[in-house]
C-alpha cells in the first residue's frame, strides 16, 4: 500500500516545510510546483493523498482537480488562503475531500491528511456499517433508529435523512449545496430551510446546542459531523 | 473660449425659455417695423427694405421652433412689406409682386426654421452624449482604482503572509523536534502576527469600501460555536462556556468578519483573566437586539484601558507589548467591525470582578421572529 503523498504547492519553501512535517510522521512525499506537474506525477505515482495549493499561478486550481477527478477517487485535500472563502466551497463542490486554511498549524494539517485517508477506506472496505456510532451518538440505518444514551428520538424524515447523510460522510466537511441537492434535488437555493433543519437537530442531539459536540458547523462552507 | 464653452453658448442662445421665444416674434417685428420707418426717413429704397424683412424672417426663425409662429411671422412680414414699402403706401397692391414676397418669406422661414431645430437637436444630443460617456469614464476609473486597491491588499497579503506561514512552519518543526522554549515563543508570536495581519486587512478593506460589507442571515449559535471552537484550538487548556436561548435566533451577519470579533474578546478574556474559572459566552435576545456577552471572572480592565478602551493605543508607553498593544489593536478592529454592522460594543467591568463586553447587532426589521 503506497505511503506517498503529493504536494502541489507552488512555493517552493511552503512546500518543503509541508513535506518535513509529513516525512517526520512517516508519510513519503513526492512535490509538485505546477498544475501540469501535479497531474502528470499524480497519473505515475498513484499517491495515496494529493495536497493541493488552490493559489496556483499558471493552472487554476480546480481545474488542476476537477482533471483529476475524471479518473482518480484519490482523496484531495485543498489548501487555501483565508481570504478566498469562495474557492474553497467550489473546491468541495468539484470533488475535493476536504480543506485547509492557511496558515495552519502542524496538528491540524496531520489530523485532516490522517481523517481524510481513513474515511476513504472506510467507504472503500466496508461502505459503512448497518450502524453509526459516535459517542452517545447511535444510528441504526436498518431500523431507522437515531438513539442518544440509549434513548430513542423522534426525527423528521428530513431531519433523518440529513442525519445520515452526514453520518455517512462522518468526519468529511458537506458543503451546504452538497447536502440540499441530496435531499432537495438541484432547483433549490435557499439554505434556510437545511439551516433551521440542522439547528433543530441539535437541539434533539446536542447537550449544548451552542456547543456542538457531533455536528459542527463550518462557517460559509457546510456541515461535518464528527467521528 | 474652450469648445466646450462655445457650444453651450450657442445652445443657450437657442434655448431663451419658452415664454421668451414666443415672445421673441412679435418683438422682432416690432423692432423691424420701427427701423423700417426710420430708415424709410433717411431714403433707404424698397429693395433694401425688402432684405431687411427677410432678416427679421430669418431672426424669427432662429429663436423659434414652432412652425406656426414661423409660418405665421413670414406671412406677417410680407404683408407688412407689401402694405408699409410698396406702392400704394399704406395699402395692399395685390400685383404679382406680393405673392413672390409671400413666397420667398415662407420658403426662408421653412429652411431656417426647419434647419435651426436640427442644429438644436443635435446639439443637445452631443450635450447628452458627452454627459454619459463622462459618467462611463467616471465608473470606469472607480472600477479601476477599486481593482488596483484590492490588488494591492492581495499582493501585501501575500507578501507578508508567505514569510509569516514559513516562520510559522519552521518554528513549528523546531519546537517539535526539540521542544526548545525559544522555539514555542517563536511559533506564538508568529500565529499572533499572522491573525492581526488578517485582521488588519479585513478592516483595510471594510474602511476602504465605505462600510460596504454583505450580512446574511446566519443561526447565531453556529457563529459562536465556531469561535469557542477556534479559541479552544489555540488555547487548550481554557474553559469556555456558551449559552444561547433555546429558539433558534437568526442575525444578519458577515459570519467571517463577527467571528473574528468574538474570536478577539473570547482570546482578550482567556489572556488576561488570569483564573479558572470559565468565561460565559452568552447570547439573549431584547426587544430587536441580540445581545452578545463575553465576561470573565479575571482582573478586570484597568483606568487607562477603559479611559481608551477601543481606539488606538500609543505604542511605547514603557507598557510590555504583549499586555496593552495586544488587547488594544484588537479591540479597535473589533469596534471598526460592529460599526460597519451599524451595531455597538461596549466593555466594562463587572461589580463582581472581571470585565464584561456586549456586542449588539439588530435583528431583521419587519421579519417574523419565531
Amino acid at each position: 500500500m503506497t505511503n506517498k503523498i503529493l504536494i502541489i504547492e507552488d512555493d517552493k519553501k511552503i512546500s518543503s516545510y509541508i513535506s518535513t512535517i509529513l516525512s517526520i510522521n512517516g508519510y513519503e512525499t513526492l512535490q509538485a510546483y505546477t498544475g501540469e506537474m501535479g497531474i502528470s506525477l499524480a497519473a505515475s505515482q498513484v499517491p495515496l493523498l494529493i495536497l493541493l495549493d488552490l493559489g496556483l499561478p499558471n493552472m487554476d486550481g480546480i481545474e488542476v482537480l476537477k482533471h483529476i477527478r475524471e479518473w482518480s477517487d484519490v482523496p484531495v485535500i485543498v489548501l487555501s488562503s483565508r481570504q478566498n472563502e469562495k474557492d474553497k466551497v467550489e473546491a468541495l463542490d468539484s470533488g475535493a475531500n476536504d480543506y485547509v486554511t492557511k496558515p495552519f498549524g502542524n496538528g491540524e494539517l496531520l489530523a485532516r491528511i490522517r481523517s481524510a485517508i481513513r474515511i476513504d477506506n472506510r467507504i472503500k472496505n466496508s461502505g459503512g456499517g448497518a450502524v453509526f456510532e459516535n459517542g452517545n451518538l447511535q444510528i441504526d440505518y436498518e431500523k431507522r433508529l437515531v438513539r442518544i444514551n440509549d434513548k430513542q428520538i423522534h426525527f423528521t424524515p428530513i431531519e433523518y435523512k440529513i442525519i445520515v447523510l452526514l453520518s455517512q460522510n462522518a468526519g468529511k466537511v458537506m458543503t451546504y449545496d452538497q447536502i440540499i441537492n441530496q435531499l432537495w434535488g438541484p432547483y433549490s437555493y435557499d439554505s434556510q430551510i437545511l439551516r433551521v433543519n440542522v439547528a433543530n437537530i441539535r437541539r434533539k442531539i446536542e447537550e449544548n446546542p451552542a456547543d456542538p459536540q457531533y455536528i459542527i458547523t463550518e462557517i460559509g462552507v457546510g456541515y461535518r459531523m464528527t467521528e | 473660449m474652450s469648445k466646450k464653452d462655445s457650444v453651450n453658448f450657442i445652445a443657450a442662445i437657442h434655448e431663451p425659455g419658452i415664454m421668451m421665444k414666443h415672445a421673441a416674434a412679435p418683438i422682432i417685428i416690432g423692432m423691424t417695423m420701427a427701423l423700417e420707418e426710420l430708415l424709410r426717413l433717411f431714403g433707404i429704397n424698397q429693395v433694401q427694405l425688402a432684405l431687411l424683412f427677410v432678416l427679421s424672417t430669418f431672426l424669427i426663425a432662429c429663436c423659434t421652433t414652432s412652425y406656426i409662429v414661423n409660418l405665421s411671422a413670414a406671412i406677417i412680414n410680407a404683408f407688412l412689406y407689401d402694405f408699409f414699402v410698396t406702392a400704394p403706401r399704406m395699402g395692399f397692391s395685390f400685383t404679382l409682386g406680393l405673392p413672390i414676397t409671400l413666397f420667398i418669406m415662407l420658403i426662408v422661414s421653412v429652411i431656417t426654421s426647419a434647419t435651426t431645430t436640427k442644429i438644436k437637436e443635435q446639439m443637445s444630443l452631443a450635450i447628452e452624449l458627452r454627459q454619459v460617456a463622462e459618467e462611463r469614464t467616471q465608473t470606469r476609473m472607480m472600477a479601476e482604482r477599486e481593482k488596483t486597491r484590492s490588488n494591492l491588499l492581495r499582493a501585501i497579503s501575500h507578501d507578508l503572509r508567505t514569510p509569516l506561514t514559513g516562520i510559522l512552519s519552521a518554528s513549528s518543526i523546531m519546537a517539535e523536534r526539540t521542544k526548545d522554549p525559544l522555539a514555542v515563543d517563536i511559533r506564538t508570536d508568529a500565529e499572533w502576527l499572522i491573525q492581526m495581519v488578517e485582521n488588519l486587512l479585513m478592516v483595510t478593506r471594510i474602511s476602504d469600501e465605505k462600510s460596504r460589507i454583505t450580512k446574511k442571515d446566519e443561526p447565531a449559535e453556529e457563529v459562536m460555536a465556531k469561535a469557542a471552537a477556534t479559541v479552544r484550538k489555540r488555547f487548550p487548556n481554557c474553559s469556555i462556556r456558551v449559552k444561547a436561548p433555546d429558539d433558534l435566533i437568526i442575525v444578519p451577519m458577515d459570519a467571517m468578519l463577527m467571528s473574528q470579533v468574538f474570536i478577539n474578546l473570547l482570546e482578550n478574556a482567556v489572556k488576561h483573566s488570569s483564573t479558572d474559572k470559565a468565561i460565559l459566552f452568552e447570547l439573549h435576545l431584547e426587544g430587536r437586539c441580540a445581545y452578545f456577552t463575553v465576561s470573565d471572572y479575571g482582573n478586570g480592565l484597568s483606568e487607562e484601558l477603559l479611559d481608551n478602551l477601543f481606539g488606538q493605543h500609543p505604542i511605547g508607553n514603557g507598557k510590555p507589548v504583549d499586555s496593552v498593544s495586544g488587547m488594544g489593536l484588537g479591540l479597535s478592529i473589533c469596534k471598526t467591525i460592529v460599526n460597519a454592522h451599524n451595531g455597538t460594543i461596549r466593555g466594562e467591568n463587572k461589580k463582581e470582578g472581571g470585565a464584561l463586553f456586549t456586542v449588539c447587532l439588530t435583528l431583521n426589521i419587519g421579519m417574523d421572529d419565531k
